[in-house]
């Protein structure tokens, strides 16, 4: 079976590189079977992959332990669910599991593609989308250590199975919908190149891609705020972001595809930043690929890193024909990618995306050469021994200090743009909006200065928060109140009747409302946090941050694939009982070093988070930690997860209309 | 054109802005040695300053009373230099001889004392020769 699934890979690579030849050929001669041919094939590298993906998913549900990957990370006795994430929980697997989803996603463009505009770009489209899935399939062809059909000499009875601390959801719905942002991210950027090529550089093509590029962003960013929930429930260290090169790997691409879709919103209104755009979907492109190559190959010394030697082979070509090429394309088409207006005024909707585009890209750029320090510094202490760097490393705190402050007038650009206008505002109206916003935030200030917390950064970090919000919420009140004069219907409909009338404005108002929630938290819990080491006797109890834990004792069970010691901690605040609360300990069958599940209380105020760390007949050590707002992230997530549809959903009137 | 070169200054300056924080916030960074060796070669000038050193614990070297969360243990780099590490706080869950660390702290004449230690991720990205 896996020799199998290893044949149709090379299969699959056969296809697509012919496809890659035949379509580029084809449609230089105009030589239309050799076209077509091309065509056929890239569906069939599509069906090709598709069927070594199904090979995989077989191989895990069948418990077909002659497939290393299956025994590597596979057991018997796991539940269907977990099975099914195996496919993505290894290297080999999660790099089939990427270049399917390009090719599905791919397969779905060409399929679909109907408009005269689209069919014209297609053979190219279809060519980069090979050119990047041939990539993926050398990599697991040639590269043992990639591949997710090596096979055992000897066949285990039972496999290894899931490590433990993966063993929860996040496992499931945290690496999908990163893959799909991360290939995604492929449409736009074959989209680019074709534009490019057929000289086709109106502004249809960013019009073209405007949902690949949203739906990408989206997913990108719900796998992100997951990853997040994930190590704060799982992880057992009370954070949620450590500023890992594996974290910042799909931060990264994020924040520059944000950068790009702002920008082709102006492309496709005012016909300004051709250039830029193409320069930027390039680069948010490469940056998925990078992310992938950073985390995996033996560049950094990260904790989380695969540290793999012979990726590099692999991945820097790649990455440098991915960058030559389009930038050498891009230089010799400059000429059809001339501004078609000029920024008419400052104070504009224009400037500021401009604004919002170069501090998306240096805090990209910021994070990129902090992320690969500890790499830049040692070359330069190996080489360079007269500059006097030595190799460090960067620590969290320095991340926070330097890109959070551009992050804070990003924020605040958020809170601005509502009432900006295409090509010129009236400085005089935009003053007289920000009235009421100021005043919520002077309130808010006030308010935190009379019941605290006093500190300076509370004191004007949560009122650029309520001012961000008031915004939107004025906003939005007085659209809702003048519909509601207009139209005579309740303030209800007359807010859904808002939202369809302009999904894309709305939708991304909805998301800047849900990054307002999301910084919220971000703040709370980043600024406010406490953790305390405590020890309690059995029976006693004592009081943490307001909380009153009274430890009753400790329990254990035994149950088919784990061995759990509980701890119950009775939590009282104000002397009245609120609830309990049961930090554990998990040895999982066959693993011999026990996973810590924290014990959370989740109120809107604050998180009361509780680790058992060690414990004896007579007491038990806890880890306390109050993490203010916390829940406030996820609920920002799942506002920006429906903001981010509502502008995404088709809007089936104009789509017939135009596509 | 003014308006245009107004634009070009202003983005310039932010630039500019951006990549001073970044070149000041680069100055003091955490030095961090992947050879024992090298650490131990500084003697003395990297003495109470913050660094991070990578290794791996010598089979049987924690030394650990229950219920303290004090823990001694030593570590070794891939040349076979060791360095005694002291710690006090949480250990992460595959704490265990052989595992791949990362280790932070800061070194006197007294020896390194570790403020936080991590283990090589349990990641879902690891082969099996590294287990």
């Amino acid at each position: 079976m896996a020799e199998i699934g290893y044949i149709v890979l090379i299969l699959a690579l056969v296809s697509s590189l012919y496809s890659i030849v035949a379509l580029v050929i084809g449609t230089r001669l105009n030589h239309h079977l050799l076209r077509d041919s091309g065509r056929r094939a890239f569906l069939a590298a599509c069906a090709l992959v598709s069927i070594a993906a199904a090979i995989l998913w077989y191989a895990i549900f069948a418990h077909d332990f002659q497939f290393a990957y299956v025994s590597l990370y596979t057991r018997t006795d796991m539940s269907w669910i977990y099975l099914l994430s195996c496919f993505w929980a290894g290297h080999a697997g999660s790099l089939l599991f990427w270049v399917w989803l390009i090719t599905v996603l791919g397969a779905i463009v060409v399929i679909r593609s109907k408009s005269e505009h689209v069919k014209e770009l297609m053979p190219y489209f279809s060519a980069v989308v090979m050119g990047t899935v041939a990539f993926f399939l050398i990599l697991m062809v040639f590269e043992p250590s990639s591949s997710p059909f090596n096979i055992n000499a000897i066949v285990p009875p039972e496999g290894n199975g899931l490590n433990p601390m993966l063993d929860n959801i996040g496992m499931i719905i945290h690496p999908p919908p990163l893959f799909i942002g991360y290939a995604g991210f492929t449409i736009p950027f074959a989209f680019a190149i074709a534009a490019m090529i057929t000289k086709k550089l109106d502004n249809q093509w960013v019009k073209t891609i405007r949902s690949w590029t949203l739906l990408s962003w989206l997913m990108l960013g719900m796998g992100i705020v997951v990853g997040m929930w994930w190590a704060y429930v799982e992880l057992g260290w009370g954070g949620f972001w450590a500023w890992d090169p594996i974290e910042n790997s799909s931060l990264m691409p994020w924040l520059m595809g944000t950068a790009f879709l702002h920008t082709i919103i102006i492309q496709s209104r005012r016909g300004m930043l051709k250039i830029w755009n193409i320069v930027l979907i390039v680069l948010t492109f490469t940056l998925c690929i990078f992310g992938t190559y950073m985390n995996r190959s033996d560049l950094l010394r990260s904790v989380h890193n695969y540290r793999l030697q012979d990726l590099h082979w692999y991945f820097l070509p790649f990455m440098a024909i991915v960058l030559i090429g389009s930038f050498g394309l891009l230089y010799y088409r400059r000429r059809y990618l001339k501004s078609e207006s000029q920024l008419d005024s400052f104070v504009s909707k224009e400037t500021s995306f401009l604004l919002n585009n170069i501090l998306l890209v240096g805090s990209t750029l910021i994070v990129f050469v902090l992320s690969l320090w500890f790499a830049f510094s040692g070359w330069f202490a190996r080489n360079m021994s007269w500059l006097h760097i030595e190799q460090t490393t960067v620590e969290p705190t320095k991340y926070n200090q330097i890109v959070v402050p551009i992050f804070l007038i990003l924020f605040l650009l958020i809170g601005i743009c509502v009432f900006l206008g295409w090509r010129k505002t009236s400085s005089k109206k935009l003053i007289r909006n920000f009235l009421v916003p100021a005043i919520v935030a002077l309130t808010v200030c006030v308010l935190l200065a009379i019941l605290g917390p006093r500190e300076w950064y509370a004191l004007t970090l949560f009122p650029l928060c309520a001012f961000v919000a008031a915004t939107h919420l004025q906003a939005w009140y007085r659209e809702a109140r003048a519909r509601h004069k207009m139209k005579g219907v309740n303030y209800l409909r007359a807010i859904g009747g808002l939202i369809l009338s302009n999904r894309p404005r709305y939708g991304g108002m909805l998301v800047h409302f849900g990054i307002v929630l999301l910084a919220m938290g971000i703040i709370g819990s980043s600024v406010f946090d406490t953790k305390d080491l405590i020890n309690l006797p059995v029976g006693s109890s004592m009081t943490v941050q307001g909380y009153n834990l009274e430890y009753e004792g400790l329990s254990d069970e035994q149950t088919p694939s784990k061995y759990i010691v509980t701890a119950t901690l009775d939590v009282k605040i104000g002397g009245k009982l609120v609830g309990k609360l049961t930090p554990q300990r998990r040895w999982s069958t066959g693993w011999e070093k026990p996973v810590t599940e924290v014990a959370i209380r989740t109120t809107l105020k604050e998180d009361l988070y509780i680790i058992l760390e060690e414990w004896d007949d007579e007491s038990a050590w806890f880890s306390v930690l109050v993490n203010p707002l916390v829940v406030w992230m996820w609920i920002g997530g799942g506002v920006i997860l429906l903001g981010g549809l509502i502008a995404y959903w088709p809007d089936q009137r104009k789509q017939r209309g135009t596509d | 054109m003014l308006k245009r070169k107004k634009f070009v200054i202003g983005g310039v300056v932010l630039a500019c802005a951006m990549a001073s924080l970044l070149f000041f916030g680069l100055r003091d960074t955490t030095p961090h040695y992947t050879k024992i060796g090298d650490l131990l070669s500084e003697g003395t000038t990297i003495y109470g300053q913050k660094i991070k050193v990578d290794g791996w614990i010598v089979d049987g070297s924690i030394v650990n009373e229950p219920m303290s969360r004090h823990y001694e243990f030593v570590i070794y780099d891939e040349d076979g230099v060791q360095l005694e590490i002291v710690y006090d706080g949480s250990i992460p869950d595959n704490f265990e001889d052989g595992k791949s660390l990362q280790v932070t702290g800061e070194i006197d004449e007294n020896g390194f004392t570790a403020t936080q230690v991590l283990t090589q991720c349990a990641s879902k990205y690891k082969p099996a020769d590294q287990e």
